[in-house]
């Protein structure tokens, strides 16, 4: 059986341990960085953003926090998004194609690429090709193919590059996964994820004439299904945590609800295996929202769950008792009690208000955002780099694969050559 | 018009909201009731008090270091709330979080000793600020804290009808827990004599029925929600009278408020514009000079356990019935 005893930099298990001997030590030593107040510049950078749905609502949201951000371009196809989005941001300017926001936005030096998973490519080539710093939102593309091509422009590019997986900019992410990485589950046993939600996928449109290009998520030529779409975050939570990637996958998938012609299954399953044997079972539907996305290593000592704004740890009763743990806020799961991991516990701690902490200050996408802007701000490398994007996509392209085929797919990581 | 409907629901802002779409076309109705919906929820995430990472947490943490940018339409939203607490005489007032909390209504609940200065020094809307060409907030002092509780269900309703007349749908009908209310065009089917949605106001054999057709409505009840006092002895309602920080006093078992538009350029939150005034109205007890007149008030005056009558004011035909007689009601004594 595997271990999950590697050591995390800077910190080896017996430093660790030691640490956590004391009440709330583990606390102390664990808070990750919390704000991106103080990477604040003189000089605001510019960014565009590039597709303006409802996603990129969340995107200018969020980056209105950031003093040391000015958005001053926005560019989509579709005409009533684009005036949408213009109204929301005071001073920016609106295009309708990229190449002509990229050669004439000269005040934008970043670029934030929101599009249609299969648009990303030419968009975020053209823009590392443009010397613009540039966000990918994940999935990367909707074939290796593309996804070779951005990481390939990526590693050609003297700007910071930064694929859109959310979980490694999360701080409650961060701090359970020095928890795993620091042997408190000790041997990893098995793993599980899904994404469920009651929706039809399907978006509305205004005027017939954007059909296609809206609904591109059920549109069997570019689409790259639930495990693409929703998959590859969760996928790369683990290549993420366990520092190595699965094998092979199989999978199923049928439409269970949705039954309107559509050819893109709407409840999907998916099961990757490691070398080792470890088995990650992954499933997403569209049919039922219970219990929403989530992932779950199980340990021999203990269960880490992960929830996108929460994590809790569900310890063994034979597992080792840690000091800090009396100390901790907890939470019943009917007949379970899970320790709530709290990412700037310290300082609520210090408040008596442990218990107002559970749960993230900002939705986990200004965390992304936060890292990308800091990098450029600082001149730091990408906290996820487009290689790490490549590989978390890969995965979840071959995944789409195996459950339209029904059959087991083999996965050659190695095989990506950048 | 189609006799055909697409209903749909989620759940937000602590309760069930329900769309009703008219029309012949399923496939093309289905996705437009999803995003309507998700405009909902998009809002429960942005205005709730009780995630931590709402844009309103953000705000309640930080607006009284710096000035917060905001997006027009909750910037129109605040505007909104500024007016009504003006025009109202601060009988509605949505900084009545720090006053909500120590009335017991939010966790944690504060003992005592921290409750009663927290109620008389109590900062309200006097210390909001909302820049109008910066477009941001930002508040004078520390400790203020915006519950939106009273309006955000009126504005997702406005948010929502918006995105409904962008669609060009012509009938429908959304709801938040059945106390707020927007309908769009006529309901299906209706046999009403405007051909507009039936909704009664208030259960059983004493219900006004109203019919609305293009129009919002709002309706408040202080025994909504309720929280037992310190001392044991009493319900608090969760109506709180920012004037004085303690539970709306007057003798109204309900107030309802309708608008005849389901928003315009001129007024583009009727919905939200309703769901404040019908909270001022429970405090007030009484319709002021001061309300819009193109807003009707509907007011059940009494309690729970008395004869109530209906007091109807304003613009209310064609889309108001005339009120149903009251009944004598006869006094149920005290509850076990």
């Amino acid at each position: 059986m595997h271990s999950t005893s590697e050591p995390v930099p800077g910190l080896d298990r017996r430093d660790f341990l030691l640490s956590t001997g004391a009440a709330g030590a583990a606390i102390l030593a664990l808070t990750p960085e919390w704000s991106f107040a103080s990477s604040a510049r003189a000089e605001k950078i510019g960014v565009g953003i590039v597709g303006v749905g409802r996603h990129a609502r969340a995107i200018m949201d969020e980056l209105a926090k950031f003093e040391n951000v000015r958005i001053a371009a926005l560019c989509d196809v579709v005409d009533s998004r684009l005036q949408a989005g213009l109204r929301r941001v005071q001073g920016a300017t609106g295009y309708a194609d990229y190449k002509e926001m990229l050669a004439k936005a000269t005040d934008v030096s970043a670029v934030i690429v929101a599009t249609p998973t299969h648009t990303h490519k030419d968009i975020a080539v053209a823009a590392m090709e443009s010397g613009k710093h540039t966000f990918i939102e994940a999935p990367l593309a909707h074939t290796i193919d593309d996804c070779l091509a951005i990481a390939r422009a990526a590693r050609s590019s003297t700007r910071v590059v930064h694929a859109g997986l959310y979980a490694r900019s999360n701080p409650i992410y961060k701090l359970a996964r020095t928890f795993f990485r620091s042997d408190s589950v000790r041997d990893l046993v098995m793993m599980r994820a899904q994404s469920n939600r009651k929706s039809n996928w399907r978006v509305a449109v205004a005027d017939a004439k954007d059909d296609k290009a809206l609904n591109w998520r059920l549109d069997p030529e570019v689409s790259i299904g639930l495990p693409g779409e929703f998959g590859s975050h969760q996928i790369d939570v683990f290549n993420w945590y366990l520092g190595r990637y699965p094998v092979s996958v199989s999978g199923t998938g049928s439409v269970r609800l949705h039954k309107d012609g559509r050819t893109i299954p709407d409840t999907t399953h998916a099961t990757f295996l490691f070398d080792d044997g470890a088995r990650l079972d992954w499933s997403g539907t569209l049919a039922n929202s219970y219990e929403g996305q989530y992932e779950v290593l199980y340990g021999s000592n203990a269960a880490i769950k992960l929830a996108w704004t929460a994590a809790w740890m569900f310890k063994e009763a034979d597992a080792p008792t840690q000091g800090w743990e009396v100390y901790a806020n907890r939470q019943r799961f009917h007949t379970d009690e899970g320790i709530t991991l709290i990412a700037d516990a310290t300082k609520l701690a210090s408040q008596g208000k442990l218990k107002e902490g559970v749960g993230l200050p900002n939705p986990p996408v200004y965390y992304a955002l936060g890292d990308f802007v800091d990098a450029i701000a600082n001149a730091k490398p990408a906290v996820v780099t487009a290689d790490e994007g490549l590989r978390a996509t890969a995965i979840s392209i071959w995944a789409n694969q195996a459950v339209l085929k029904g059959e087991t797919v083999k996965l050659d990581v190695e095989s990506l050559k950048v | 018009m189609g006799d055909m409907v697409h209903r749909a629901a989620c759940h937000a802002m602590g309760t069930r909201f329900e769309i009703v779409l008219g029309g012949n076309d399923p496939a093309r109705l289905a996705p437009i009731a999803e995003h309507v919906l998700s405009e909902v929820t998009h809002w429960h995430d942005r205005l709730s008090l009780f995630k931590r990472d709402s844009f309103l947490s953000y705000i309640n943490e930080r607006a009284s270091e710096a000035p917060i940018p905001l997006e027009p339409d909750l910037f129109g939203l605040l505007s909104l709330c500024a007016n009504v607490h003006e025009q109202s005489g601060g009988a509605f007032d949505p900084t009545v979080a720090p006053l909500m909390r120590a009335h017991g209504f939010h966790a944690p609940t504060p003992s005592a000793r921290e409750a009663a200065p927290a109620i008389s020094a109590a900062p309200g809307m006097g210390e909001v600020e909302l820049d109008k060409d910066a477009r941001t907030i930002r508040f004078r002092s520390r400790g203020v804290a915006l519950d939106l509780g009273s309006v955000a269900k009126g504005f997702a309703l406005d948010m929502a009808a918006s995105h409904l007349r962008a669609f060009g749908v012509e009938h429908a009908l959304v709801h938040g827990g059945t106390s707020s209310i927007v309908a769009i065009g006529n309901a299906p089917g209706s046999d009403a004599p405007d051909g507009g949605w039936r909704i009664a106001l208030g259960p059983g054999e004493d219900a006004l029925i109203l019919t609305l057709c293009d129009g919002a409505l709002s309706f408040s009840a202080p025994h909504g929600r309720t929280v037992e006092s310190r001392d044991g002895d009493a319900r608090l309602t969760h109506i709180i009278d920012p004037r004085s920080g303690l539970p709306a006093a007057a003798d109204v078992f309900s107030a309802a408020v309708a608008s005849a538009i389901t928003g315009n350029a001129v007024d583009p939150w009727p919905s939200t514009r309703c769901e404040a005034w019908s909270t001022a109205l429970v405090v007030l007890g009484k319709r002021p000079e001061s309300m819009p007149d193109t807003l009707t008030s509907v007011l059940a005056i009494g309690s729970r356990d008395t004869a109530r009558r209906w007091m109807v004011e304003g613009p209310h035909r064609p889309y108001i019935s005339e009120p149903t007689p009251p009944k004598p009601r006869v006094p149920s004594g005290p509850r076990c």
